[in-house]
């Protein structure tokens, strides 16, 4: 099977989901290396190349397995970049979180002091509050957690020790790969609606505090008595 | 008095919380009693509202830029997915080229001389 450009893209105008960049590139490598397998194999090779000369049949069979290699690597590339890539954004929310989390929790235990003279509810609950509105999303906790424990190092894949085993920990390896695909997969689609729900809440309380000023206006333009 | 009676009723059907409508209304009793408010009471009242307002407006700022970082976290995964899969498509691309070369070189590829 030749690879052709019938291979499904995701629709344009549109950006790809992970799920669907991954599933086309897949598909796109598993069609090259499908197509690339038996044409390697001696006999297909000796009647694609029936009238070729056996030593030319023999460097072209070499320019394949070289071709076949060099798009896999690439396409590990590829995957390493994006998951790198992912990586970084997701550490880059996990900062800016701790960054907002600490900026807020300042002001609300200012408020809470406000409060407190005012007789209404304690700092702890205000900032109780506000710890759960400012939650990071479980999803990016679990990966960020997860970054380290399990992973395969290149510098262990290369070690003595581990070389009779490389197999079995390349398998394992992409098997993580795999797994962080879809984490980023569901990662992405839980911080899209958390912050639309962010924005929606943003926007009641924004409403809410302008609904004050007319009640304020109103206990304004009481005359105390002497 | 009427002023007080449309205060309270107000207070009543806005937005504060429930706490902050207690410790109103509890004020709003005793002036009644007396028939007026004195200026420390309408002083307590109004920072009460500004107060609640002011935690409005920092729930509303914090999930604002809580909002911001999960959209710029969406936007860039979104921009590494459309670059991982534009390479993927100039690599099949490069392959298919380079593919149908070697097959081209083996076809034509003189056949070996016959004695």
């Amino acid at each position: 099977m030749e690879p052709t450009s019938e291979t499904p893209r995701p629709t344009e105008g549109t950006r790809p989901t992970i799920e669907t960049a991954r599933e086309v590139g897949r598909q796109r490598i598993d069609k090259f290396l499908n197509w690339v397998a038996p044409v390697m194999a001696p006999d297909v090779l000796m009647e694609m190349g029936k009238n070729a000369a056996q030593d030319k049949v023999a460097e072209v069979r070499g320019k394949l397995e070289s071709l076949a290699e060099r798009v896999k690597d690439r396409a590990s590339e590829i995957k390493d970049r994006f998951i790198e890539k992912a990586r970084d954004a997701r550490d880059r929310v996990v900062d800016r979180y701790e960054d907002i989390r600490d900026k807020t929790i300042y002001k609300a235990k200012e408020l809470g002091k406000r409060a407190a003279v005012l007789g209404l509810t304690p700092i702890a609950k205000i900032e109780q509050t506000w710890e759960q509105v400012y939650q990071i999303p479980a999803e990016i906790r679990t990966w960020a957690a997860g970054r380290q424990e399990g992973r395969v190092s290149a510098a262990e894949l290369a070690s003595e020790q581990v070389k009779e085993k490389h197999e079995a920990l390349l398998k394992l390896i992409e098997e993580q790969y795999k797994q962080e695909l879809a984490e980023i997969g569901r990662t992405r689609e839980i911080a899209a609606t958390k912050a639309s729900e962010h924005r929606e809440k943003a926007a009641q309380n924004r409403e809410k505090a302008a609904s004050f000023k007319g009640v304020r206006s109103l206990v304004e333009s009481l005359k105390p008595s002497a | 008095m009427n002023d007080l009676q449309n205060i309270k009723s107000q207070i009543e059907q806005s937005q504060l919380s429930e706490d902050a409508k207690k410790v109103i209304d509890g004020i709003l009793a005793q002036a009644m009693t007396r028939g007026s408010v004195t200026q420390e009471e309408k002083k307590k009242i109004l920072d009460i509202i500004d107060l609640e307002t002011d935690q409005a407006d920092l729930e509303a700022d914090t999930r604002q830029e809580v909002a911001e970082t999960l959209e710029t976290f969406v936007s860039d995964v979104d921009s590494a997915s459309q670059t991982a899969s534009d390479n993927l498509d100039s690599l099949d691309k490069q392959a298919k080229k380079e593919s149908d070369k070697l097959k081209e070189e083996l076809s034509s590829t003189p056949a070996n001389p016959t004695l």
